[in-house]
């Protein structure tokens, strides 16, 4: 039977313990300690903000998951990691989204972010998660355009552009977003809404002027998202991309989780509250999501001005931007008549996301672990067959044939002389005294080590 | 423990030792009839368990691992001897083994170590905590892997009291019951009393949550009709080293979730109370981490 049955007598002597009167004195005073709850608590979450989002823009007054005070990264990573299978990918998304829902009412350029990934990777999760923090987040699947002409009896604004000011606009479905038949128009408004100016009259009597408007945009969809290019809304934007390609082991353990979370969700039913439509573990990752987006906003002013910025960090942006405008660059119909984009907003949009991602992660400066994380942008901003390209031609200071570039880049021949001849254009590349051989120029050679390598 | 397949990790946390494995099925010595000869037998895919001599467990013999939990936890009750069950009260500053023997504190058959049983809402025993030393010297209460954190104190539970407090840790909790089982209110303030009935125990319930940080919101429907009491500790506030900021001492950010989550739920209790230990929530004249334990046994 029982290995570790004993009968050992005390070895040591009994403590001095304090006798039973005095416990039960201090027991009274213990229990007069007793006090109702501070008013502040009863109020709601966060200081009385949820609720909030039914007011706003005329957002219709769903129910809401309530939000949970969560005021340290570390601390929501944990809840994520219980909820589902993390990775890096998801966390650095994460803390972007954050940092630019966070960055929104803050003087200078947006940080508007596309979040790539395949379908299933999480992507909607996490929007989710931030949704829950309704005084701060729109969540707007269809979008037909950023204006209204509608005319209520109160003449009540009942556009997009006025719900969504001082907000984060979260499209979970980028992909349905291409195929809508006014892309042009939405995608126009848009590009006036991130200037900051946008005005549009209508016949029946309704003119809009939206000035000063600040609102960020999330955009999270497939790679098929690329294709809002520079020449419509796309450099305004900033990719995240979740997740490059989907593991065959990654993808086996999520799997696995995916079908124990399933056998388990099919012990409860759903009561119709919000908390009730996820499992318990993903509810409460996305209610503390929500707290800690509105912890943020909140504090916003007084967490960026903690952060420390080294004139380093400064440069290394500088050299961000400069980078994912050449990166960026792209030919126009005629195949080479056109300008790569200048850099200082791609500079601003960065060091604004350094700043954001330190206060996001908690951090006093903007640190390795900050450039890192922003990095990540900077390459997933910049991919593309340029991106590809240098990386193969940056390995061959004596250049490469146009024949094997073609085999090593996996274009067509035609397709990469034009763009070689493209990239020659705008100083990226240059050929041998031959003309025969592509190289990097030694300069901009300089630039992508520097960048590519942080 | 993260390279044990996770269907074994709560018998490997217990003490069993597999040895061998065929298919799906692994070994080892039965822990409850200790024979040698790898009778004992656990999927690691479903993680039902069996011992083909004694055949321990349900009716057909073995079981899921709250079956082995459970199992495991009468059999460490039964030989757990009461006088190292008295000297472990005392260490923990209380007056005698009561509160332990009803709260289900036993000596694991296997570890040696201290086990205290975790409930669910439906008072069902749903993990065992071991009470052990930690690689840093400390001492930790750890829950069965992969089975969550549960209350502590519930099999004492009665639906017809209409008090309930809620303490953190096991010994803030046994330590509370302990005078509340002992002590009645009186003209005179609370006074002794042999009499379980007349006692203040009578009318309240004691639970226990893990930490300040564990409450899960099904465990609310406890307090729905009652008067809660949520006795947490004195945690100063404490600076994040990284950023430098303030933050609120863990007892009493504990208090005002548990508070929140009464409120979101929906849940109506009769009442609510808070300890209080100061204006902030902590008493800054006393060590942080300062508890009811501390207070009621040693002043």
């Amino acid at each position: 039977m029982p290995k570790l049955q004993t009968t050992k007598q005390p070895t040591q002597q009994t403590p001095r313990l304090r006798p039973l009167a005095a416990r039960l004195t201090a027991l009274g005073n213990l229990l007069a300690l007793l006090q109702p709850p501070p008013t502040k608590w009863l109020t709601g979450a966060t200081g009385g903000l949820t609720g909030y989002a039914a007011t706003v823009g005329g957002v219709s007054e769903a129910p809401s998951m309530r939000l949970r005070t969560c005021e340290e990264y570390s601390e929501l990573i944990a809840a994520w990691r219980k909820a589902m299978k993390w990775s890096e990918g998801l966390d650095t998304t994460l803390s972007v989204m954050l940092a630019s829902s966070m960055s929104t009412q803050f003087l200078g350029e947006q940080l508007w972010i596309k979040v790539i990934g395949p379908p299933s990777c999480g992507k909607t999760s996490l929007m989710e998660g931030l949704a829950t923090a309704r005084k701060w987040y729109l969540s707007k699947d269809t979008i037909r355009g950023f204006h209204s002409g509608f005319k209520t009896e109160d003449g009540k604004d009942v556009s997009l552009a006025q719900m969504v000011k001082g907000m984060t606009l979260g499209t979970k479905d980028g992909d349905t977003l291409l195929k809508a038949p006014n892309l042009k128009q939405i995608l126009a408004e848009g590009r006036a809404l991130y200037d900051k100016v946008s005005r549009t009259n209508y016949r029946n009597d309704v003119n809009r002027e939206y000035t000063g408007h600040r609102m960020t945009w999330h955009l999270a969809g497939t790679s098929a998202l690329r294709e809002i290019d520079d020449s419509e809304l796309g450099a305004r934007f900033l990719d995240v991309v979740v997740m490059d390609k989907i593991e065959d082991e990654f993808e086996d353990e999520v799997g696995w989780r995916a079908a124990q979370q399933e056998a388990r969700n099919m012990l409860h039913l759903s009561d119709g509250k919000p908390e009730s439509q996820h499992p318990e573990e993903l509810a409460i990752a996305m209610a503390l999501t929500g707290g800690y987006l509105d912890f943020l906003r909140v504090n916003a002013l007084e967490l960026a001005q903690a952060v420390r910025v080294d004139a380093q960090v400064l440069e290394q942006c500088n050299k961000f931007g400069k980078f994912t405008a050449f990166m960026r660059a792209r030919a126009g119909r005629d195949g080479e008549n056109a300008e790569r984009e200048f850099s200082a907003r791609l500079v601003k949009q960065y060091t604004r996301l350094a700043i954001s991602q330190a206060v996001v992660l908690n951090k006093e400066e903007v640190d390795e672990e900050v450039l890192a994380r922003v990095h990540k942008v900077v390459i997933d901003t910049s991919r593309g067959h340029t991106l590809d390209l240098i990386r193969v031609l940056s390995n061959m200071p004596q250049g490469c044939e146009v024949r094997a570039l073609t085999m090593l880049c996996n274009q067509t021949d035609d397709k990469m002389r034009l763009h070689l001849r493209f990239l020659r254009r705008i100083g990226v590349v240059e050929t041998d005294v031959n003309h025969r051989r592509w190289r990097v120029v030694p300069r901009f050679n300089k630039l992508y080590k520097e960048v590519d390598h942080v | 423990m993260s390279d044990i397949p996770e269907k074994l990790r709560p018998y490997v946390f217990h003490g069993v030792r597999f040895r061998a494995s065929k298919n799906n099925e692994v070994s080892a010595s039965c822990p409850f009839c200790d024979r040698e000869d790898g009778k004992f037998s656990v999927n690691q895919v479903t993680g039902q368990w069996r011992c083909f001599v004694c055949a321990e467990g349900t009716a057909k013999g073995g079981g899921n691992v709250y079956t082995f939990i459970r199992r495991m936890h009468e059999i460490s009750a039964e030989h757990t001897d009461s006088h190292e069950l008295t000297e472990f009260a005392h260490n923990r500053g209380l007056l005698d083994a009561v509160p332990m023997v009803e709260w289900g504190v036993c000596k694991s058959i296997l570890t040696g170590s201290w086990l205290i049983p975790g409930y669910n809402v439906q008072k069902h025993l749903t993990t065992l905590y071991q009470y052990i030393k930690h690689s840093d010297g400390s001492m930790k209460l750890l829950p069965t892997p992969t089975l969550r954190h549960h209350m502590m104190g519930l099999g004492l539970w009665s639906d017809d009291k209409p008090v309930v407090y809620v303490c953190e840790g096991p010994w803030d909790g046994m330590a509370l019951w302990e005078c509340l089982c002992r002590g009645k209110n009186s003209p005179d303030g609370i006074v002794e009393t042999a009499s379980r009935a007349s006692s203040l125990a009578s009318q309240a319930n004691v639970f226990s949550i893990p930490g300040w940080g564990t409450f899960f919101e099904s465990w609310l429907a406890l307090f729905s009709g009652r008067i809660v009491n949520i006795m947490l500790d004195s945690d100063h506030p404490r600076k994040n080293l990284k950023t430098g900021r303030v933050m609120t001492g863990g007892g009493w950010k504990g208090t005002e979730r548990i508070v929140r989550m009464v409120c979101d739920k929906g849940i109506v209790p009769q009442e609510v109370n808070v300890l209080t230990w100061g204006p902030e929530g902590f008493d800054p004249g006393r060590k942080s981490g300062y508890d009811l334990r501390d207070y009621v046994t040693s002043g």
